[in-house]
């Protein structure tokens, strides 16, 4: 009942839903909803956080659907958007306050357990890290390396020359590695 | 050494590509709610486009409220003008013994 055809676009059911087809939001929160909670997920290491940008991006795509421009944006694109700049503004709050004082220390010590501890911590740690790096560089690296996107989809997103998101994501991925290689302890790494 | 660094940052950015939360049906539920709200607002501003907007709105509430007015309570001047031009006076009470809630009109003799 839910299923859409694939070639239905999302552009289309977008304005399905502004013109008051109910089923529209039903098939846009099935297609956009899991993508957009992702790409929360993995900037920001906090499911509770993540949820409710999530809910806010799709809040603001319903909110622009009566004034949708057909044609001059992919709906994809502009979530990635929305949910990145969402994102950046936690990672802003969060600021200040890093650590690894959130993570647990493991009750079960199981080697399982223990690995997912890490992970976890990890995660976070890299997370945080994102936070410590000016806005423009942790959401082009974010969107280069944890969406897995290429440079000329994340200038359009961004809506900067990909020379720029070259050198974005070039500085940023730099500025990571050393925030991260000082907590190498921290994280479980044995080093030489 | 800056080498394994970058190397232990790219495990990580693997790890991370990897997190791909299922949405529970308590945030999907949340998300429709949002969807199913604008869009009843959105159609009332629809309506409300239609007929013009506020001012119009505004101006329909104004004549349909003196309308009512008129209805219930007419100035003596209109019925002492009906009276006069169409005959006689006609008294309708709705309750049977609220003698103080009378609707006046005119009716043909």
């Amino acid at each position: 009942m839910n299923a859409t055809p694939a070639n239905v676009s999302d552009e289309a059911l977008l304005i399905a839903f502004a013109k008051g087809d109910q089923r529209a939001a039903r098939h846009l929160a099935d297609r956009l909803l899991p993508r957009a909670l992702g790409q929360a997920a993995r900037m920001l290491s906090d499911r509770d956080e993540a949820e409710d940008v999530a809910q806010e991006a799709m809040m603001r795509l319903w909110r622009i659907a009566p004034d949708w421009r057909q044609g001059e944006a992919q709906v994809s694109t502009w979530l990635y958007r929305v949910v990145a700049n969402l994102c950046i503004d936690r990672l802003r709050r969060r600021r200040g306050r890093v650590g690894l004082d959130q993570v647990d220390e493991p009750r079960d010590e199981t080697p399982e357990v223990t690995a997912q501890m890490q992970s976890q911590a990890r995660l976070r740690a890299l997370s945080d890290a994102l936070a410590q790096l000016p806005e423009r560089q942790a959401q082009a690296v974010a969107l280069r390396h944890l969406e897995g996107l290429s440079n000329p989809e994340i200038a359009q997103i961004m809506d900067i020359s990909v020379r720029s998101v070259e050198s974005l994501t070039a500085r940023g991925k730099r500025a990571l590695t050393d925030l991260m290689a000082g907590r190498k302890a921290e994280l479980g790494y044995q080093d030489e | 050494m800056s080498d394994r660094n970058d190397d232990r940052l790219d495990d990580i950015f693997a790890e991370a590509r990897a997190v791909s939360p299922p949405v529970s049906g308590d945030l999907m539920g949340r998300v429709l709610a949002d969807a199913a709200r604008m869009q009843r607002s959105s159609v009332w501003w629809r309506i409300n486009d239609l007929l013009g907007g506020w001012p119009v709105l505004g101006g329909l509430t104004a004549v349909t409220v003196a309308g009512l007015w008129l209805g219930i309570a007419p100035p003596a001047a209109f019925g002492d003008l009906t009276a006069a031009m169409t005959g006689d006076n006609l008294q309708v009470s709705l309750f049977a013994d609220a003698s103080w809630l009378t609707l006046e009109g005119v009716v043909d003799g």
